[in-house]
């Protein structure tokens, strides 16, 4: 008869970049369960409107996570121009969509890397971390900063790029494009990728579903949760958006579904360049969020949806701030992930849904 | 297809009736965000469906009233409810995973956490002790011309205190 015992994991550990805790009661080798637990790194940044006000609290938002640093900054920045009703000139919209979708492909990318870290294939890592600097130029070519770029304000964007710097963005890309296009083979195909991921960590349509998971984690489980299809911001001016979407449901979908979707990133980088408008960059906001006012707004982050919340109280500090990440709403849909694995694939699986804690603990 | 955001106000008795409205109705679960106003707190529910964002408005909430916890329904709500007790002191009732108040471990008083007050207050006081030990420096280690002049210093500013007191 199996005997239950609790192994704790986290939130140390060396496959976590983040502290998150599990305690995993495993029968045996298969986890029965999984009880999660944050809450080692709160920073109680909602509370820093109170002190902040809504022009200096962009730079604190964008500080929520290092990777979807630039995410935060535009939905924040959208939400208050929500609230106060301002309407951004379309150059600064297209820009803040180049930035968005680059910010996707450097976090798809780094995260292909630390799943490949994850399954013990050092040398796929290496060349997605390469891959992934050459992203981080772009950014620090066109905005001064590599992981806090700070060109995001209420009412537009802070600097502008020049047609010159247009053309190296997709020449860059189009290397990216070919190197990647190999490492994306290896991580579709490979025999020992596949050993550590295919049917591993399965999550039903139903239950991703009804856990209402979002990002690339419910994507990969056939759930369009896709904020982009909204047409918010510089999606509305796409051609065409379809999100990548997987039946599958296993580790390997999660895997496959970024994988694509840093190809499909950089199509709408390339349609956003080439009808890229000309004109200002941002328009001036004057006075403050009214008293009682509230607005909401949801972005596809690298992660997943983001939900923001802004109320104002007539001064020019809010009332109230709110970010909802895309892991607090996904860590639900991994502990169900988890339920009645093996013990070896709790690191794949905890991986595979990206957490981001320091996102979470905002 | 753009985004539409709806308000709508709900007695603290519909909440779990509403969320199984909302988990029938095909809706899906987005967040639970409280509020502080002058009379306690307000909670507001987010539901989602396709472009229809619905924000269902809890008013009246104090430390002292139970919630229903609405993680049997959404069990995705475990987060923001633990979340809530922790750094607002409102009590939830039910939920599906409680860690009762040690979801944030912080070291401050709640808001951000619940501490108990004793602990709180003898932590404040042993802090306020080191501080005041930190301030005074020691007049021993220093060379009499600057030791002359330290001491003097604090004697001015010890006098100008008192003064200001008396006042």
């Amino acid at each position: 008869m199996a005997i239950n015992t609790i192994i704790p994991f986290g939130p140390q550990h060396p496959v976590l970049p983040e502290p998150i805790h599990l305690d995993l009661i495993v029968e045996d080798e298969k986890v029965v369960e999984a009880i999660p637990q944050i809450g080692f790194v709160h920073r109680g940044l909602e509370k820093l409107v109170e002190t902040k006000d809504y022009n200096q609290f962009v730079y604190i938002a964008e500080r929520i996570c290092g990777i979807c640093a630039f995410g935060h900054s535009m939905g924040y920045s959208e939400t208050i121009e929500r609230l106060m009703n301002v309407e951004i000139p379309p150059r600064a919209v297209y820009l803040r969509g180049i930035w968005h979708e680059l910010s996707r492909v450097h976090s798809h990318i780094l995260w292909l890397g630390l799943v490949a870290d994850a399954f013990g294939f050092e040398s796929l890592f290496m060349h997605c971390w390469r891959l992934r600097e050459r992203v981080l130029d772009i950014f620090e070519r066109t905005t001064g900063g590599r992981v806090i770029f700070s060109v995001c304000k209420v009412g537009g964007v802070t600097r502008d790029v020049d047609a010159g710097e247009f053309v190296h963005i997709i020449q860059t890309l189009e290397g990216i494009k070919k190197d990647y296009s190999e490492i994306m083979k290896t991580f579709l195909n490979d025999t020992s990728v596949k050993s550590r991921t295919v049917g591993i960590g399965y999550l039903s349509q139903q239950s991703a579903s009804d856990l209402s998971i979002v990002g690339p984690f419910a994507r990969a489980s056939n759930v369009n949760n896709d904020a982009r299809c909204l047409g918010n911001g510089a999606y509305g001016h796409l051609s065409e958006f379809k999100p990548v979407l997987s039946t599958d449901g296993d580790c390997y979908a999660r895997i496959k579904v970024r994988c694509e979707e840093v190809l499909q990133s950089i199509s709408i980088i390339e349609e956003l360049i080439a009808s890229c408008p000309a004109g200002d960059i941002s328009v001036p906001v004057k006075g403050n969020p009214g008293d009682g006012e509230v607005a909401t707004n949801v972005v596809e982050q690298p992660r997943g949806e983001c939900f923001y919340y802004a109320k104002g109280n007539g001064t020019k500090y809010l009332e109230r701030m709110r970010m909802r990440t895309p892991t607090s709403q996904n860590i639900a849909g991994m502990v169900a992930a988890l339920k009645d694995c093996q013990l070896a694939d709790v690191n794949m699986i905890v991986l595979t849904i990206d957490p981001c804690i320091s996102c979470t603990e905002r | 297809m753009a985004l539409e955001t709806q308000y709508k106000t709900l007695a603290k008795t519909q909440i779990l009736n509403n969320a199984e409205k909302m988990k029938n109705q095909g809706q899906r679960f987005v967040q639970i965000l409280a509020l502080r106003d002058k009379k306690g707190c307000n909670l507001v529910y987010s539901f989602m469906k396709d472009n229809v964002l619905l924000n269902h408005t809890v008013t009246g909430v104090t430390e002292k009233t139970v919630i229903p916890s609405i993680s049997g329904v959404f069990l995705e709500a475990f987060v923001f409810e633990n979340e809530i007790h922790d750094l607002f002191g409102i009590g939830f009732e039910g939920i599906a995973i409680d860690f009762k108040g040690t979801f944030y471990r912080t070291s401050v008083d709640k808001p951000m956490t619940v501490i108990p007050k004793k602990e709180y207050d003898e932590a404040k006081v042993r802090a306020n002790i080191e501080k005041q030990i930190k301030k005074t420096p020691d007049l021993s280690a220093m060379d009499a011309d600057k030791a002359a002049k330290v001491a003097a210093a604090l004697a001015a500013k010890k006098a100008k205190e008192a003064k200001k007191e008396a006042e």
